[in-house]
């Protein structure tokens, strides 16, 4: 098992307050792995410590045997992981073209760009339709759509997804959870936060919970989904 | 591609650049001043909308570039023989390098506290300058009178195309330009595609001030007098925010549109009514209206349409980054 994300005794802090008390976890190559976890939890801040959005107050960050703490994020984003933040970030005055051509800025190779392109428009064939059009213009889905696509245009083999579900339609939930298997099948490593525990436990291969700052519980997702403990805390006690 | 509408937009520029090259010949001098004015704010409003528009960073201080600029061709050609074009490259440069360090200390500001930062900066170098010993402090500075208005004229124009085209290139044609544009649209976005926000901003910032100290250099060489608070006053960048608010943020035409209009505005008020601070009135009246019924700017007024309707490139739907 080749590990691709390595995180010990990470900590952050907002103005003394501490956020993430030390968590430790780990991501190997091709998996989906999923924290989960109530508002509040430190979910979306361990994200951003490892994207090196915030710094970290204590701890280490370990990427594809690069030490990446205290990192910029636009260094981290460079050595292939990419952060599809929370509310997608999507430039809603560039067209969802110019939108694709910048998440290619940080690589130079022509053939692989021009490959990458053919496949997201492959995979969301409706930003293919609507490529001339402003990012503001796009519905909820296909602006995720498009920030996952803008992701995979970065050339990154990793990727952060920060509640890709938030704000749509239970119908666009299960696409957007398909497409998340889609691009795992087809080599993406995936690490991804989600309030909706149940359609994320479904999609990933391992999973672990957080309360208050601290990892509580870790294991299989197929495990867990069952596990009457996380069914009566997460999944709402069927 | 070559819709009619283009081919008359290609048709309609190239007459405008023939009438104003040959605008010397045609009018008195009087009016030729103020069209040389009206090329010196086009220049200016276009410097600061690189990073007021484009960046979406509002900047206050965009008149300490000018008037430092000013400054600098002022001593470079009163203490030394180097000649006017060289004396303005040195402004240009001085102050890029000026832009850097300012933008290094206030890019970590956000938002309104950047446009406070900005302000302050100007606000210190009008006092530096009043307090410095060799440049004249509240006596101003004088420079050898150049009696040749169609020379200006030229300058003033040759400087206001050079950002125009500039700014067509670098911030609508380049992957730089949607690299800055990215940043302003959302900046942790553009960090974690790899972009590094910190340094698009500095690059805009600098650029952005470089050519607004060129300008200052030549119209210190046209007044042959400046004084601080003739060309480091706040008013200076106050006016550059409304022209390009007034004719569009953002785009390319705008800030020409509202830096023309403003400055023949202000002029023919100032012919009508002399001297007199009339002008502001109109000027806030102006800001009140244009946001609340144009927020985009002049250039948003649905001419298109207009010219659609009376047969000018009319058919086939221009896709929608044709025009703007």
């Amino acid at each position: 098992m080749e590990l691709v994300l390595e995180v010990e005794n990470l900590e952050v802090s907002y103005g003394g307050i501490k956020a993430l008390q030390g968590i430790s976890f780990h991501v190997a190559k091709g998996e989906i792995v999923t924290l989960i976890g109530a508002n509040g939890a430190g979910k979306s801040s361990t994200l951003r410590a490892v994207s090196g959005m915030i710094r970290a107050s204590g701890g280490r960050i370990n990427f594809k045997g690069n030490d990446v703490t205290g990192l910029a994020s636009h260094s981290i984003a460079g050595l292939g992981l990419s952060h599809v933040p929370e509310g997608r970030g999507v430039f809603t005055r560039l067209t969802v073209e110019e939108n694709l051509g910048v998440g290619s800025f940080i690589r130079d190779d022509k053939e692989g760009i021009k490959k990458d392109m053919e496949t997201v428009y492959e995979l969301f064939p409706r930003l293919q339709e609507r490529k001339k059009q402003l990012g503001g213009s796009l519905s909820g889905g296909e602006q995720q759509m498009l920030a996952i696509g803008r992701a995979i245009m970065s050339g990154a083999d990793t990727l952060l997804l920060d509640e890709p579900s938030m704000g749509l339609a239970p119908l666009i939930v299960q696409d957007i959870f398909s497409i998340i298997k889609h691009i795992n099948a087809v080599g993406k490593t995936v690490l991804l936060v989600e309030q909706n525990a149940n359609q994320a436990l479904k999609a990933s291969h391992r999973a672990y919970i957080m309360e208050t700052g601290r990892i509580v519980m870790s294991g299989n997702a197929d495990k867990m989904i069952h596990d009457p403990e996380v069914k009566k805390a997460y999944l709402g006690g069927h | 591609m070559f819709s009619r509408y283009g081919t008359l937009k290609n048709a309609m520029c190239g007459l405008g650049l023939v009438a104003l090259l040959l605008l010397p010949f045609i009018i008195p001098t009087f009016w030729l001043r103020i069209f040389t004015g009206v090329s010196l704010w086009v220049g200016l409003a276009l410097s600061w909308n690189m990073i007021g528009g484009y960046m979406g960073y509002i900047s206050f201080g965009h008149g300490a570039f000018f008037g430092v600029g000013a400054y600098a061709t002022a001593l470079v050609m009163a203490h030394t023989p180097i000649p006017f074009g060289i004396a303005i490259l040195i402004s240009g440069t001085l102050t890029y390098l000026f832009a850097r360090m300012v933008g290094y200390l206030t890019f970590r500001l956000n938002g309104t506290y950047f446009a406070i930062g900005t302000w302050a900066f100007a606000e210190m170098m009008r006092q530096v300058v009043l307090l410095l010993p060799f440049t004249g402090g509240s006596y101003g500075m004088r420079l050898p009178p150049v009696v040749n208005e169609g020379f200006f004229y030229y300058v003033m124009l040759a400087l206001a195309v050079a950002v125009l085209i500039f700014s067509y290139f670098i911030f609508e044609k380049s992957s730089f330009g949607l690299k800055v544009k990215s940043v302003r649209e959302e900046e942790t976005a553009a960090q974690t595609l790899g972009i590094d926000v910190e340094k698009v901003k500095n690059q805009v910032f600098a650029l952005s001030g470089l050519f607004p100290g060129v300008i200052g250099g030549a119209y210190a060489y046209w007044i042959t007098y400046i004084h601080p608070d003739s060309v480091l006053g706040p008013l200076i960048a106050d006016q550059m925010v409304v022209m390009v608010l007034l004719g569009g943020i953002g785009t390319v035409f705008g800030p020409v549109i509202g830096a023309s209009l403003m400055y023949i505005g202000n002029r023919i008020i100032w012919v009508t009514w002399g001297d007199s601070s009339s002008y502001l009135v109109i000027l806030g009246l102006a800001i009140c209206f244009i946001i609340r019924f144009l927020p985009e700017g002049l250039i948003k007024l649905p001419i298109r349409e207009s010219l659609r309707r009376i047969g000018v490139g009319a058919r086939q739907a221009i896709p929608n980054e044709e025009v703007r």
